[in-house]
């Protein structure tokens, strides 16, 4: 990839994070009748990379780095480190930089995404395919989880689901993915859901007019098969 | 609202080698899934509702097209359970009618709006070249993915050759962008012009050109009203009334001369369409005539209720507002005399319906006119008497319907046949209550003295009169001449203006009054089958509403019935 490799050194203010975890834990896909499939990221640090790269989070089919930049979750904010030419709204950044609700990303010249925090009652945040870079699997968001992921009719949802009546929590809680609803019935795998319920494990929660399930991403070689 | 439900699970593989991800969408065609193949492809799966059989032989033809904005059809593949999956490419890109409602409310600047016609007229006129006709061009179907227009459905069309206009369908297009023809039953390529045109008007404005509280209000908007050109930007006003023209010979000819148009008007250089339409001929309110040279076109326009700009400027006025124009389909409903096909079986399902309704109101009408001591004066006064009024009334009455039944729906050119064929039939009917009468024993009251000498006393040798009373002569006569003076088929026909019209019966009492004093025959039993005759059939006659009549005519040019209700019908719950 030539043009990316001659950018200016980085500075790093702050010691660069361990490698992130690329663990059966960190990753899950959502897939949602009707709205979408999701990629659920629940690392502490999310990595964005070209095609060829093992180590990213977010492998995009695109003329990226391997490790083109990486996004922190600090405090309840969002930072995002650049390793490779990275613009935030419009502005070249060499330095790590805040990410604020309805921020724009460009990474190298082509890669656009957004990057959006709908609710302050939650720590988590979304991002936006905007150009037409994509995994190798056409994904409509990834959500950055750092304690729930809200999906619902509202526009304070981490996932709009225009037609459900009412809105779903996803819950991430010690390694295990579970969903609540205030006022919506669920059912999980057939099962009347009471308070909250577990499912990390691809079963199915369905409800009035909807109906979604979470996959576990491996980074093994069934990856390959969900998201190349 | 339970459509959503899917039928199949994720993450199962109803299809050998495809494991379903999620669903898509729940139409009435079938159920969309997402699903990766074994090799990782991600792909849209189809699943096909009982119809298929029809579907899947327009689904087979487009199986080979390609066209980079219409979206392929990878495969057609059986599961074990014989359900049929259409395999086609996964698209990505949000639909149009999802762009529309989350970005533009309002409408999309016309560059926008430019791009998504670009695509749509390429994919559109190269199936058209193919002999194809998509049919259900909306915004639902309309993808843009990586900036490509790409439009789905495809399977749906059908191959239309001459001989096939107009023959069988399996589906209708959404109703907001539904060309007039369809109602006619014909599906030629100008419809999914019309369609495009009423895509482009809502992209411009934010809102479909023609919107109603029910289905029935749409349809009908699209056969009777011109649209509101006044929100579209001046210089697209004649480009849009030519694609949205409501004859299709007149309709802009295929969308690679809308985008030229569309283009040109843009530019400042409008292209003239080709033919004059046939509107020019109301030009009293056009006061721009003499605005040399205005083009047809924009006369079209100005007519359909537009400023005229004309980009010359020429333009000799502006007329502030809206011309007056039908804006309820009240203006030029659906009549009596409105061509129109109706199946063999709805009209035999009438009729018998019709009839049966008959006996009971001549039952209750001969019971009446006994009870208000209507058949006192004949001889005897027995209620024979009025059974026999009653069952002559209801002889008639049926060889009306069946009659003007039969001719339901043919148009003006059969005028002449419905009168001679109601001459005869009224003819039967009066052999029958002659006879009636015979058998019964029963006289009908005596000729009034103004009757004494009426202006025809026989014809030929048969005398109308014998011993007081009417002869068969009599009885056929008059009956033949009531039933051939009045138009009844406004009485019978399911699209009369009222279910009863009073005013009707006032004129058939006196039709038949004279013709009661003319023939000499009884004035009282003159009026009574007349008026008698005329509310039996009014009120056994089946009536539509006028609100209802567009999709009735529609329904009944389509031969399946429970595909059409599905669409109907989910537009028709929201009414109520």
């Amino acid at each position: 990839m030539p043009g990316l490799t001659d950018t200016r050194p980085m500075t790093a203010p702050r010691p660069l994070p361990a490698e992130p975890s690329s663990t059966n834990e960190s990753r899950h896909l959502l897939w949602i009748d009707g709205v979408g499939g999701f990629l659920l990221l629940t690392g502490q640090a999310v990595t964005i990379g070209g095609p060829t790269s093992a180590a990213a989070d977010i492998q995009l089919l695109a003329s990226l780095s391997r490790r083109h930049a990486t996004i922190h979750r600090d405090d309840g904010g969002y930072l995002l480190e650049p390793h490779g030419p990275t613009r935030v709204n419009q502005r070249q950044t060499v330095e790590w930089t805040e990410l604020t609700d309805g921020a724009d990303i460009t990474l190298g010249h082509t890669v656009q995404l957004g990057f959006h925090r709908p609710t302050v009652l939650s720590g988590s945040a979304r991002l936006s395919f905007q150009s037409d870079h994509r995994p190798s699997h056409s994904l409509d968001g990834v959500v950055l989880v750092a304690d729930t992921c809200l999906l619902g009719p509202g526009r304070d949802c981490h996932i709009r689901c225009s037609e459900w009546e009412d809105s779903v929590i996803l819950i991430h809680r010690d390694q295990q993915w579970l969903v609540r609803s205030p006022r919506l019935a669920l059912e999980v795998d057939g099962h009347r859901l009471r308070g909250e319920s577990e499912i990390g494990n691809g079963q199915v929660v369905t409800g009035p007019d909807l109906r979604f399930h979470i996959e576990p991403l491996k980074t093994d070689s069934s990856q390959r098969g969900a998201m190349g | 609202m339970s459509t959503k439900k899917f039928t199949f699970a994720p993450e199962t593989t109803p299809l050998a080698g495809y494991t379903i991800k999620r669903g898509i969408q729940r139409g009435g065609f079938g159920e969309v899934y997402y699903a990766h193949s074994d090799g990782g492809k991600e792909v849209a799966l189809k699943l096909l509702h009982s119809h298929a059989e029809v579907e899947l032989r327009g689904t087979e033809l487009c199986l080979n097209l390609k066209h980079p904005n219409l979206i392929s059809i990878h495969d057609i593949k059986r599961d074990d359970d014989g359900d049929v999956w259409i395999v086609m490419e996964y698209v990505s890109g949000a639909t149009l009618d999802g762009v529309l409602a989350e970005e533009f409310p309002d409408g999309m600047p016309t560059t926008e709006v430019r791009n998504w016609l670009k695509g749509l007229a390429a994919g559109v006129d190269y199936l058209h070249d193919r002999g194809i006709v998509h049919r259900d061009l909306k915004p639902q179907n309309l993808h843009r993915e990586a900036g490509q227009v790409k439009i789905g459905d495809v399977g749906l069309s059908k191959i239309i050759t001459p001989s096939q206009r107009g023959a069988q369908t399996e589906s209708i297009g959404t109703i907001y962008y539904m060309a007039p023809e369809i109602s006619r039953g014909e599906y030629g390529p100008e419809i999914d012009v019309y369609s495009s045109a009423a895509i482009v008007y809502e992209l411009l404005t934010g809102h479909v050109p023609f919107d109603g509280e029910t289905t029935a209000e749409i349809l009908n908007r699209h056969l009777t009203d011109q649209p509101d050109l006044q929100p579209l930007p001046p210089a697209l006003r004649p480009v849009l009334a030519h694609a949205l023209a409501k004859d299709p010979a007149e309709r802009t000819a295929n969308l690679g001369t809308l985008l030229e148009e569309f283009d040109a008007a843009l530019a400042g250089n409008p292209v003239s369409p080709s033919p004059p339409p046939e509107v020019v001929a109301d030009p009293p309110s056009l006061g721009n005539n003499l605005a040399q040279p205005v083009t047809a076109k924009v006369i079209s326009a100005e007519t359909a209720g537009a400023v005229s700009a004309t980009p010359t400027g020429l333009t000799s006025h502006t007329r502030p507002g809206r011309p007056p124009q039908p804006t309820s389909y009240d203006a030029n409903p659906l009549g009596p005399l409105s061509p129109r096909s109706i199946s063999l079986s709805r009209r035999g399902l009438e009729a018998t319906a019709a009839m049966t309704a008959a006996i009971l109101f001549s039952g209750l009408l001969a019971g009446g006119g006994w009870w208000i001591g209507m058949f006192d004066e004949g001889t005897p006064a027995t209620p024979l008497a009025a059974v026999a009024y009653g069952l002559t009334t209801l002889v008639a009455s049926w060889a009306m319907l069946i009659g003007t039944k039969a001719w339901e729906g043919t148009g003006p050119e059969s005028l002449h046949l419905r009168r001679l064929s109601l001459l005869l039939l009224g003819g039967g009917a009066g052999a029958a209550g002659w006879w009636l009468h015979r058998v019964l024993l029963i006289d009908l009251p005596p000729l009034s003295e103004t009757q004494n000498s009426g202006l025809v006393d026989s014809v030929g040798t048969f005398e109308l009169v014998h011993n007081s009373q009417p002869t068969l002569t009599g009885y056929v006569i008059f009956f033949a001449l009531l039933f051939g003076v009045r138009r009844w088929w406004w009485h019978t026909d399911s699209f009369r203006p009222k279910r009863l019209r009073v005013a009707s019966l006032l004129l058939t009492l006196t039709v038949s009054g004279l013709l009661g004093l003319v023939l000499r025959f009884p004035l009282e039993s003159a009026i009574a089958w007349g008026v008698g005759i005329a509310v039996v059939v009014q009120l056994a006659a089946p009536w539509v509403a006028p609100e209802q009549r567009a999709s009735r005519v529609v329904a009944d040019n389509l031969p399946s019935p429970e595909t059409v209700d599905a669409p109907l019908n989910q537009q028709g719950a929201t009414d109520e």
